[in-house]
């Protein structure tokens, strides 16, 4: 349910009372505010405790907020004020009013009370100054359950559902993280996560659509004067890893986070295999999606490994043979002892005892019949290329998400709005375990080195991945054991991998 | 329609669907152009395309369906195969 005018007015006029009382003037951007209405929606939450940074400011100042802040609105007025932030910051308020009125029973009414919420919102936020934010990370949802899940309402297949989804806004969340430590320095930054509200298959099926939703988020972030732009999902592969946003936005630094991806994948796969007693060496290797980006990275990352055979997999359509002969004639010119085999079908995957996935499907490809008893599988696509269901089936193996990082315990994250319990998506799983995705890391890892430059754009590339990936160190971020689907991989499962496949 | 009329007719839209995917005009695209090389044709426009065609033609191909793609040509010949036996 939406907010009453008047509750927004109250709420304003609480919001402006309280930051001229504690002396805020100054925000990173206008999404900052939503901390300070957090103070006011739900002062004693641990939300606030544990994701505010004002609450600390105005612990320490001794003053007791709850005075200031006592209120009965609804806790669903920070996103709707997100929401309404989105388009403002745009200009494109007349499209959002009339997307959202759409939905209402009185469109009329709608229209005219959100006309006011915007004007109201708009004065609001010309009260602070923005000092602008480090860095922005671009991403979509991986299908519609997830959006429903976060705008709260169902969507049904009708014209309604579509024109959401044609005229949707991203939904942003602002995230700062503190006490990124190395001997010499003590780090802090801050950024905008813009969650393009598609999912991986509008985005693949429709190019108008793509374009013009990420050139929607890629202006929200130069808007808000983000200097480095990441690009989760599909978000990298749909720009040419970049390329196609270089030009447009000058005042921007973008990085496909790609190349980090492929070290990390490495190293996750160094680390399951050093768990359960093995190595590389000797290994039978399968890569599917060996045409792309992160697949034809992580083959020419495996080069140097010990590894006894290769085999290249990718069902792309059309160009798939051509890319693979490409790519297998470039492994050989580079190591001519390894056995490196290529094929447009899944048939020969079950040869592999580690299976890398880096695909563009917007479903499950991977099945059981696919996977050798004991095999290690690492995942990386988004939405998923194995399904909940095989897991299930195939507790003799590990699927282990392949862009999965831990933070250091020390690092201290502020995020200034609540995640929905979407699994899998990178902000959720950071307010859980401080854990992201390795693309999302990448722009982490270049904005504490204070990046400067479009370098990291266009395909993995292996030598960047293994600068990015001492860098990644260097701030103590390590790849994690992290199931598919689930939490971390657990000592009892690796005891009974072990039992199992001796 | 004739064959000969037929298979100009595929060309046609062949090339429309292709130079709408990968943002270039249609003149740029001849029978001979490499779809890769000639085209700068990626994974995501190749997903494109088969979506394009599996909706326009009312299909339900797979990869392995097109075999010893290269050109556009090879595109019209393998399709105008599969929609004589579809």
């Amino acid at each position: 349910m939406n907010t009453s005018l008047k509750d927004l007015k109250n709420l304003i006029k609480k919001s402006e009372r309280l930051s001229k009382l504690y002396n805020i003037k100054e925000l990173k951007s206008p999404f900052s505010i939503i901390h300070i209405i957090s103070l006011i929606v739900e002062p004693h939450s641990e939300f606030n405790k544990n994701f505010n940074p004002f609450y600390f400011k105005l612990k320490e100042q001794n003053k007791d907020i709850i005075t200031q802040c006592n209120s009965s609105f609804q806790i669903n007025i920070k996103d709707e004020f997100s929401n309404i932030l989105v388009p403002i910051m745009l200009n494109e308020e007349d499209n959002y009013i009339n997307l959202i009125s759409t939905f209402a029973n009185n469109a009329h009414s709608e229209k005219k009370i959100l006309r006011e919420k915007i004007n109201l919102t708009k004065k609001f936020i010309s009260y602070y100054k923005y000092t602008g934010l480090d860095f922005a990370h671009i991403a979509h949802y991986g299908n519609t359950q997830d959006i429903e899940k976060e705008v709260g309402f169902i969507f049904s297949n009708n014209k309604k559902g579509n024109d959401y989804f044609n005229n949707s806004y991203p939904v942003v969340y602002e995230i700062e993280f503190k006490n990124f430590n190395t001997e010499k320095e003590n780090r802090s930054i801050a950024g905008a996560i813009i969650l393009i509200s598609n999912t991986a298959a509008q985005l693949i099926k429709n190019k108008k659509l793509r374009n013009r939703k990420i050139n929607q988020a890629a202006k929200l972030a130069s808007t808000m004067n983000c200097k480095v732009i990441g690009m989760g999902g599909l978000i990298g592969s749909f720009t040419d890893g970049g390329k196609k946003l270089v030009n447009k936005y000058r005042n921007m630094y973008f990085t496909s986070g790609h190349s980090f991806t492929i070290a990390n994948i490495r190293e996750i796969a160094r680390k399951i295999l050093n768990k359960v007693g093995l190595d590389f060496l000797g290994l039978k290797v399968a890569i599917i999606g060996a045409a792309g980006s992160i697949g034809s990275g992580c083959a020419k990352l495996l080069l140097k490994e010990k590894i006894e055979s290769l085999y290249l997999f990718d069902t792309t359509f059309f160009i798939a043979q051509k890319k693979l002969d490409e790519l297998k004639n470039y492994l050989l010119q580079q190591r001519d002892d390894m056995d490196i085999l290529t094929f447009t079908d899944l048939k020969n995957v079950k040869k592999a005892d580690l299976v890398i996935v880096a695909t563009n499907s917007i479903e499950p490809i991977v099945f059981t019949e696919h996977i050798k008893k004991d095999a290690i599988i690492i995942d990386d696509s988004y939405p998923k290329n194995v399904s909940k269901k095989l897991i299930k089936l195939r507790n003799d193996t590990f699927f282990l998400e392949g862009g999965a990082t831990q933070l250091p315990e020390n690092v201290n994250i502020y995020i200034n709005r609540k995640m929905k319990p979407i699994k899998g998506s990178p902000i959720y799983r950071l307010t859980q375990n401080k854990q992201l995705y390795g693309c999302i890391s990448e722009v982490i890892v270049l904005t504490l080195d204070n990046y400067n430059g479009n370098y990291y754009i266009g395909k993995a590339d292996p030598v960047t991945a293994e600068k990015l990936y001492k860098k990644s160190q260097k701030w103590g971020i390590k790849p994690a054991l992290v199931e598919c689907y689930g939490g971390n991989i657990s000592k009892r499962r690796i005891k009974v991998f072990k039992g199992a496949s001796e | 329609m004739s064959k000969i009329k037929e298979r100009n007719k595929l060309i046609k839209e062949i090339k429309e669907i292709l130079a709408e995917i990968i943002d270039i005009h249609e003149n740029e695209i001849s029978m001979d152009s490499d779809l890769i090389n000639d085209l700068g044709m990626d994974s995501i426009n190749a997903v494109e395309l088969s979506y394009e065609l599996n909706e326009r033609y009312g299909l339900d191909i797979a990869g392995q369906d097109f075999k010893d793609i290269n050109r556009v040509e090879d595109i019209v010949e393998n399709l105008n195969k599969i929609l004589h036996k579809y």
